[in-house]
């Protein structure tokens, strides 16, 4: 069997630049890519545990951007559309001129379905991929049309938010968008450990964790690295 | 060809014009209200609300018990109330009158119910305007061999104690709302002890209800999931308009929170079925007219997650008019979107318009309109004077009146 690929989220500088700098560096060996997320005004599709880790670091972008690009392996930069829609690429280049391979917007295909494909291709435009996030409210027709942008991955959220444990049928969510799109699929978003299983077993070819990975990260980085290495087993890697 | 009762239900979400969006928490809040939607519903029932799939398969169990109420509902012509408005539109109703409990509202109350009895759940709490929901949630928990609790707007208590009274011979313990029996309840008592109620109080009242006594609330209306489970309605009206060889060109059902229109007109839509579809509101609460659309709470306390909607906001106190059923402040998240799309047209018509044209309706086809079935009723006549002659206009008959032939007691004299 492949490799399933595993995607850990990490906030940028959270809990401390140091223990961020850290963790990202003792995962590394488990995981495929890593998301970074750089705060944004209101995280509207997360959880209270990453939102808290939004809430508690300080510093301007370009700082963040610094931090972040110290991060070796290949990485995705993360924040909301809604707080960069002005100039959608200054954070964009920054994000490239940071060692970034791809950008990922969890609210541009929700909220601005109208505008997301002008920015995937002023991703594109930057040498950069796009990561393009859906929610199972997406319809039919907008997957099929913004997937074909997906030329990193499409990541599926399968529930509202981050985190938060809501029962769902992992499988029929993966199945329905299978029958939609053949590259690449990425699943996430509260995923218990049984869910890991069913959603790889779907056809997703790889996992997203986030909280997971905070949560355990606020008591250390080597208890980071004991999720990653658990959940990594999970995911058959 | 569909099997009656339908072995699916539909869910209009994947064919929507645009991303439905999705429930949050309020910004501010450091608990999740969508984390203790787990202790608040069903599992099954949010595992249906967040699993979106097309269709879903309704298990047998619950067939047998739509079979039991009355389903398939009778798909009819209304011939006689053609002739009485003078139109040559050829005008159906999908009469959901034809339960138990004398509205659609037992659709959605029947796998709430199953799929609490499943998990374990004792019973059942909920809240209920004119009484129609409460009624259905009594008996689908008494079908189903559970208690059920319900909190009725006082108003309602009031005026309609026939419908308490049938909630009492279904088993239910009935609360007038606002009631002691609830922080919520004793709150708006506090501000004022004459306090009239609204349904989004009553709401509150249940759902803290419900977490005190560990019992599960059952909604009635606004959640997509809801809209879904009365799929049932559409489904069986498209394949019986097929069987007397008819395709709708106009769709029409009243909307309180959105249930009955989404169940009648979606699998429609999803179809692509129909050149118009119009969702009828009251003048008097105006919130396809007058509501913005944002996130805002379906319940007035706010416990519940917020979703994005057309709204009046959670603090609006509804005027009394006698359809409880629509004194409520938002649309259906799925229902908002389609208005804001242009795929629906909304529409209002005023308590006396639809008096008068469920009064029309009950002297031509014997049937009498439950008073926020007569809002379509009245749409249909706005509708069938615009349309072509040879028009197909299919609407809802969400209710009979029955119980509450009062409101027609000043206009019939
Ligand atoms: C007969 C009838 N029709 C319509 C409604 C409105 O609710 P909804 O919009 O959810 O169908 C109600 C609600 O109580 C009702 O009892």
């Amino acid at each position: 069997m492949m490799c399933a690929m595993l995607i850990a989220y990490l906030t940028v500088g959270y809990p401390t630049p140091e223990a961020f700098l850290e963790a990202a560096k003792r995962i590394g060996p488990y995981v495929s890519a890593y998301e970074i997320g750089f705060p944004p005004r209101f995280a509207k599709y997360d959880g209270p545990v990453i939102r808290r880790s939004y809430m508690s670091i300080k510093g301007s972008l370009d700082e963040h951007m610094a931090l972040a690009s110290s991060v070796n392996g290949t990485k995705f930069a993360l924040t909301y559309y809604e707080d960069i829609r002005e100039r959608p690429e200054a954070f964009i280049s920054k994000a490239a001129s940071s060692g970034f391979a791809g950008c990922l917007f969890p609210d541009a295909v929700i909220d601005y379905h109208l505008e997301a494909e002008k920015v995937f291709s002023m991703v594109n435009d930057a040498g950069l991929k796009n990561a393009i996030f859906v929610s199972p409210s997406v319809p039919d027709a907008l997957i099929s049309k913004v997937s074909r942008w997906a030329d990193a991955f499409l990541y599926l959220g399968v529930r509202p938010t981050t985190g938060v444990p809501v029962p769902v049928s992992v499988e029929a969510l993966v199945k329905r968008i299978k029958k939609l799109y053949s590259g690449p699929l990425i699943v996430g978003f509260g995923l218990k450990d049984e869910e890991i299983k069913d959603a790889i077993g779907a056809g997703a070819d790889g996992i997203a964790v986030g909280t997971a990975i905070i949560k355990a990260l606020e008591a250390g980085p080597e208890k980071a690295e004991e999720e990653v290495k658990r959940i990594a087993r999970i995911a058959g890697n | 060809m569909v099997n009656f009762p339908p072995e699916k239900w539909y869910n209009v979400v994947p064919d929507l014009p645009a991303p439905l969006p999705p429930p949050m928490d309020p910004p501010d809040a450091e608990s999740s209200s969508i984390e203790l939607l787990n202790q608040i519903m069903p599992r099954e029932v949010l595992r249906h609300q967040f699993t979106v799939e097309r269709w879903i398969s309704i298990p047998d169990e619950i067939r047998d018990a739509y079979a039991q109420v009355g389903r398939p509902t009778p798909l009819l012509r209304a011939k006689r109330f053609e002739e009485a408005i003078g139109t040559k539109a050829r005008i159906y109703f999908k009469y959901e009158g034809a339960t138990p409990t004398g509205s659609h509202k037992i659709n959605a109350a029947i796998p709430q119910a199953y799929f609490a009895l499943k998990e374990g759940v004792t019973g059942l709490s909920t809240e209920t305007g004119a009484g129609q929901w409460g009624a259905a949630v009594a008996l689908a928990s008494s079908i189903f061999g559970i208690s059920s609790t319900v909190f009725m707007v006082r108003t309602s208590y009031e005026q309609k104690p026939l419908r308490r009274l049938l909630m009492e011979m279904y088993g239910a313990k009935v609360y007038p709302s606002p009631s002691e029996k609830t922080e919520p309840g004793r709150a708006a008592l506090g501000r004022d002890k004459n306090a009239r109620g609204s349904l989004g109080l009553a709401m509150s009242e249940a759902i803290e209800y419900a977490l005190k006594n560990g019992l599960k609330y059952a909604v009635g209306s606004v959640l997509d999931v809801v809209l879904m489970y009365q799929s049932v309605i559409g489904l069986e009206a498209k394949a019986q308009l097929e069987a007397h060889g008819e395709v709708p060109d106009v769709l029409i059902g009243c909307v309180g929170g959105g249930s009955n229109f989404g169940g009648f007109v979606y699998p429609f839509i999803g179809s692509g079925i129909g050149k118009r579809y119009i969702a009828v509101g009251p003048t008097e609460i105006p919130k396809f007219s007058s509501g913005s659309y944002r996130y805002d709470y379906p319940d007035s306390a706010g416990i519940l997650p917020l979703v994005k909607m057309l709204t009046l906001g959670r603090e609006y106190a509804p005027p009394p008019i006698y359809a409880g059923g629509l004194r409520y402040h938002g649309v259906a998240p799925s229902l908002s979107l389609l208005v804001r799309e242009g795929v629906v047209e909304a529409m209002e018509v005023s308590e006396e318009e639809a008096v008068r044209a469920g009064l029309l309706f009950a002297r031509s086809q014997g049937i009498v309109p439950a008073a926020e079935s007569a809002h379509a009723v009245a749409a249909v006549i706005r509708a069938a004077r615009e349309s072509a002659p040879g028009t197909v206009i299919a609407f809802n008959m969400s209710g009979h009146g029955l119980l509450e032939l009062d409101v027609y007691r000043r206009s019939s004299a």
